[in-house]
């Protein structure tokens, strides 16, 4: 009984966090005597659980609470949020139960024999109450085990008192007389019993089956990550393991597969992460130019934008100082930068490397600086390369974009146009 | 004198990797693998800078910080995490600075000194988190200094995240390097104090662009 006085003398519990004001009460699997529908109320309603557990004995005796609480069991549970984490409940304390399916027995006892076609004889009464008893028994089954078998044995008395109730019940109620019309009722209080009989049971394999659906569907998101991981993650491994000598081509993949999988975690399911939108073509561009040229890239994007054809010319341009960066700087690590701010996208490729004097570069190199800058002025942006010897150089790139997003353009024409140069 | 120093990290190899990239420059007093372990082992060793993994078992880095009212340690925290929700948290909740685990061990050593000193650390992902977080014009009624950042700042912010270090913005701006390190920590005090909740959630909106 420790457990009954220990929920008894509770605060209120809180609602969740997240109940709207509309939403389903939540039949609590922890907190209940019978089906948890007086603490589920009672949370709805901000009152102690006693409170409405006591409300529902009272109109219990009358016999239409048992009627409510039913139906208010019924509806809760079809109500029941399908989430897929939810934890097992656990067992009702059985003298909870007892206490519980006693209260529900005497409540529909009560009712019959207010009705108007009334239950008067005292042998009607006392037939009623061996059906009842044995509905009882049954239904006061813990968890479905049909392998134990005294849980068979209280199932089988249970029946057994169902059925000589019920006979006992017609012989009473309408004489041995009026056999013929009570070989029909029979028929039909046969159904009745039977439903009675194995209505839990059906229920509890329903809700045992919904379980298992749902443990499907955790089975399913777990197979989902690990193809995911099997694909991508160990790949990766075997390949750094055959290049275990290689320690550029190592530390290359091993970061390669870092973002990768940063992305994933982060961003799966929001548009970041498309190449249509500005965050994940930067994202495709650096990882070609790391794994072509072996040298880490930082990147730091601050908002985001669609990829339009202003956009995807200063991506154009971004790969081929970076290209450049990674080619002739000599530097160990590259920074990239890109900024989405009122109309205005501006992308910065750093190295710390050996930069130039940009007033003797020679030829070819400035027709690379120049094709950077045709590609952006043409797109109606502007170029501004910063270079000292032994600074490190760092350009700025910087076009307007349209807020209207219109995405279409992929990384792959990005490759193709510019990756001549590699 | 050498900083003395406490690794916070769940993982052996990680902390095996600390110590080995950082061990000749810091004396490294104490370790611990949970929160309550960390909690234990910093009120013991009061170390000068604790280094701090972002997902502890146990309550995750700012539980740390929140175990520890009183202390005297400063908090940077170290992560391989990406999140920008979680780093911006344990920010919040006091730490000095983030860097990543990718960082180089010099690197490292000069950030553990920074945040000694009681300056903030930025790597360039976080500067680019926290211009991300005050993007959003959110005007705060009670107290609008909070949640904007100066011309200034914003400039220092974006060249952090450009990948410059103190001295080569200092040099930029033609500032000192200390003016550099006050409007660092000055913008560290504003994403702590700022109480826009908002904050904790730009991320998502900010991607509607």
């Amino acid at each position: 009984m420790t457990n009954v006085t220990q929920s008894t003398g509770a605060e209120p519990r809180p609602r969740p966090a997240d109940a709207s004001l509309w939403s389903m009460p939540h039949l609590d699997k922890d907190d209940r005597w019978l089906g948890g529908v007086a603490s589920a109320l009672a949370v709805e309603v901000g009152v102690d659980a006693t409170v409405t557990r006591a409300a529902f004995v009272i109109l219990g005796l009358t016999g239409y609470g048992v009627v409510l609480y039913l139906a208010l069991w019924l509806w809760f549970t079809l109500q029941r949020p399908s989430e897929v984490h939810q934890p097992l409940p656990k067992a009702i304390d059985p003298t909870r139960r007892h206490i519980g399916v006693l209260a529900v027995t005497g409540g529909l006892f009560t009712l019959f024999v207010q009705l108007p076609t009334g239950v008067s004889s005292l042998g009607s009464v006392m037939s009623l109450a061996v059906l009842l008893s044995g509905v009882v028994m049954i239904w006061s089954r813990g968890a479905v085990d049909w392998e134990a078998s005294d849980e068979i044995r209280r199932f089988i008395g249970g029946a057994l008192l169902v059925t000589v109730g019920l006979i006992a019940l017609f012989l009473f109620q309408f004489g041995v007389s009026a056999v013929s019309a009570a070989i029909l009722v029979a028929l039909v209080g046969l159904i009745a019993a039977l439903g009675t009989i194995f209505g839990p049971w059906l229920w509890r394999a329903g809700a045992a089956l919904g379980d298992e659906r749902r443990l499907r569907i955790r089975a399913d998101e777990r197979a989902a990550v690990a193809a995911h991981l099997h694909d991508s993650v160990l790949q990766t491994l075997t390949l750094i393991q055959h290049n275990a000598g290689d320690a550029t081509a190592t530390v290359s993949l091993a970061r390669r597969q870092e973002r990768e999988l940063r992305e994933w975690l982060y961003s799966s399911g929001s548009t970041s992460s498309a190449p249509e939108f500005l965050r994940g073509a930067i994202a495709g561009i650096v990882n070609q130019v790391e794994e072509m040229h072996r040298i880490p890239i930082e990147v730091v994007v601050v908002g985001d934008c669609a990829v339009d054809d202003a956009v995807l010319a200063l991506l154009k341009a971004a790969r081929e100082a970076m290209v450049n960066a990674a080619r002739h700087s000599g530097a160990d690590r590259i920074d990239v930068y890109a900024e989405v701010e009122a109309g205005t996208l501006t992308l910065f490729v750093r190295d710390t490397g050996s930069g130039f004097d940009q007033s003797a570069v020679p030829a070819d190199r400035r027709g690379v600086a120049d094709s950077i800058r045709g590609r952006v002025e043409r797109a109606g942006g502007s170029v501004a390369i910063a270079s000292e010897p032994g600074e490190g150089t760092e350009v700025e790139l910087q076009v307007p974009y349209s807020e209207q997003p219109s995405p279409g353009v992929s990384t792959a024409e990005i490759s193709t146009t510019a990756g001549g140069d590699s | 004198m050498k900083q003395r120093v406490v690794l916070v990290d769940d993982h052996d190899m990680v902390r095996a990797g600390v110590r080995s990239q950082i061990g000749e420059h810091v004396d490294i007093v104490g370790e611990a693998a949970d929160v309550a372990d960390a909690i234990s082992v910093i009120r013991s060793t009061t170390p000068d800078v604790v280094l701090l993994d972002v997902h502890l078992p146990g309550g995750n880095g700012p539980a740390v910080i929140a175990g520890l009212p009183d202390t005297e340690a400063k908090f940077l925290a170290l992560s391989v995490s990406d999140a920008a929700d979680d780093v911006i948290e344990v920010i919040r909740a006091g730490a000095r600075g983030y860097v990543t685990k990718n960082i180089s061990g010099d690197e490292l050593v000069d950030a553990i000194k920074r945040v000694g000193d009681g300056d903030a650390v930025f790597s360039p992902r976080l500067a680019g988190f926290v211009l991300d977080a005050f993007a959003l014009e959110i005007p705060n009624p009670v107290d609008p200094e909070l949640d904007l950042l100066t011309a200034r700042e914003q400039e220092v912010l974006r060249l952090l995240a450009r990948g410059y270090a103190y001295k080569e913005i200092a040099r930029r701006l033609t500032i000192s390097i200390k003016t550099v390190e006050s409007h660092a920590s000055a913008v560290l005090r504003k994403l702590q104090l700022s109480n826009r909740n908002e904050l904790s959630h730009w991320a998502a909106r900010r991607r509607l662009i």
